[in-house]
């Protein structure tokens, strides 16, 4: 955790010596964080993918970046952004445009290669299946804490709730999941 | 560019005494499934959404969105008013003598002819037909592109695009 603290403090005094180099450096500090975060919560490569676009789109343009808990607030945003897509009828055919723009613009042999590793890894170890399962809170809990190692503190920022309403709705998702673990064979 | 975060993603082990067993095997699966997406090689894509990001300083391709939606709209207009006006035309002029086929038409049918009964085609009816018509375009293009994604990212994209909106 000490290493994301001063990785904070770099990108905000890269954002102090100019706009852009601060971008680059949060970008590249976040990037897969961010990425692999929606793919536990979305289950899907290529929407992981449209979303962490929209969450950086949004951290390029955000002014005064550098005051607030990057982390959190980019995690904050991530899980906005998912929710407002399982909710948004917008976001949605938005997704779908984007995906029919695609035909005429094909996307790149990187990025497609770049999804079918994703998938094979996802399908690898089937955790993902398993998290789709949960509930969207308990999932993003889970997530925060299992995956991206945050602590309660942290996840209580980037959720939006108290800490310790962190620890029941962790208690409940970790029952969850064993629930759904134990139904599908093999899994553990 | 080429800094890769992976390594600084951690997984909490045993934190809550009584469930450790399960806590640890919860924490290996996530660690396993860190291990597997290492393998992703997310750099390769991250430089490219970066200068996407930066470059296009808005969605994936949004102005062509706009052209198109733009484009799309004036020709539906443009088409609705036309053919309302063509045939409102044709209507007009009656039975023998018509605009089009006159010659092919019976003479005096007065049940024929839309303009001796009132009945001039709506060039707002026309409009509502055209936008209709560019919806079933938009659901059949959405029902192509589910089915080119499944052929080109063999991935279960479709089943997985489903899942996620059920």
């Amino acid at each position: 955790m000490n290493d994301k603290i001063s990785g904070d403090d770099k990108i905000k005094y890269a954002y102090t010596l100019d706009r852009g180099k601060g971008f680059e450096e949060l970008y590249n500090f976040y990037y897969s964080d961010i990425y692999y975060f929606l793919l536990n919560m979305s289950a899907d490569c290529e929407l992981a993918l449209d979303l962490t676009h929209d969450v950086f789109i949004k951290a390029y343009n955000q002014s005064g970046i550098e005051e607030f808990k990057i982390k959190a607030w980019l995690f904050r945003v991530a899980a906005n952004c998912f929710y407002e897509y399982k909710r948004s009828y917008y976001r949605r055919v938005k997704y779908y445009i984007n995906n029919i723009y695609r035909l005429i613009d094909p996307p790149e042999d990187a990025e497609i290669k770049f999804i079918e590793r994703a998938s094979e890894a996802c399908d690898k170890t089937r955790l993902r299946e398993s998290l789709k399962k949960l509930d969207e809170k308990d999932r993003l809990i889970i997530t925060l804490r299992y995956y991206n190692g945050f602590s309660y503190e942290e996840i209580a920022e980037s959720a939006g709730i108290e800490a310790g309403t962190v620890m029941s709705r962790l208690h409940r998702a970790k029952e969850r999941l064993k629930e759904v673990m134990s139904d599908e064979p093999g899994q553990r | 560019m080429n800094r890769d975060n992976d390594k600084e993603r951690g997984v909490a082990y045993g934190a809550d005494g009584g469930e450790e067993k399960f806590e640890s095997e919860i924490g290996k699966l996530f660690a396993a499934q860190a291990e597997a997406d290492k393998k992703a090689e997310i750099s390769s894509i991250r430089n490219i959404e970066y200068s996407r990001i930066t470059g296009a300083q808005g969605s994936r391709g949004v102005s062509f969105y706009y052209f198109l939606s733009a484009f799309l709209v004036l020709f539906i207009i443009f088409m609705a008013y036309n053919i309302s006006q063509v045939a409102n035309e044709k209507l007009s002029s009656g039975g023998p003598g018509g605009y089009f086929n006159a010659p092919y038409e019976p003479e005096g049918d007065a049940g024929d002819n839309y303009s001796a009964a009132g009945k001039y085609l709506d060039p707002l009816s026309a409009l509502a037909f055209f936008a209709l018509e560019g919806a079933a375009i938009f659901v059949l293009i959405i029902i192509l592109r589910f089915l080119l994604s499944c052929v080109f990212f063999k991935s279960g994209a479709l089943n997985k695009k489903i899942n996620i909106l059920s």
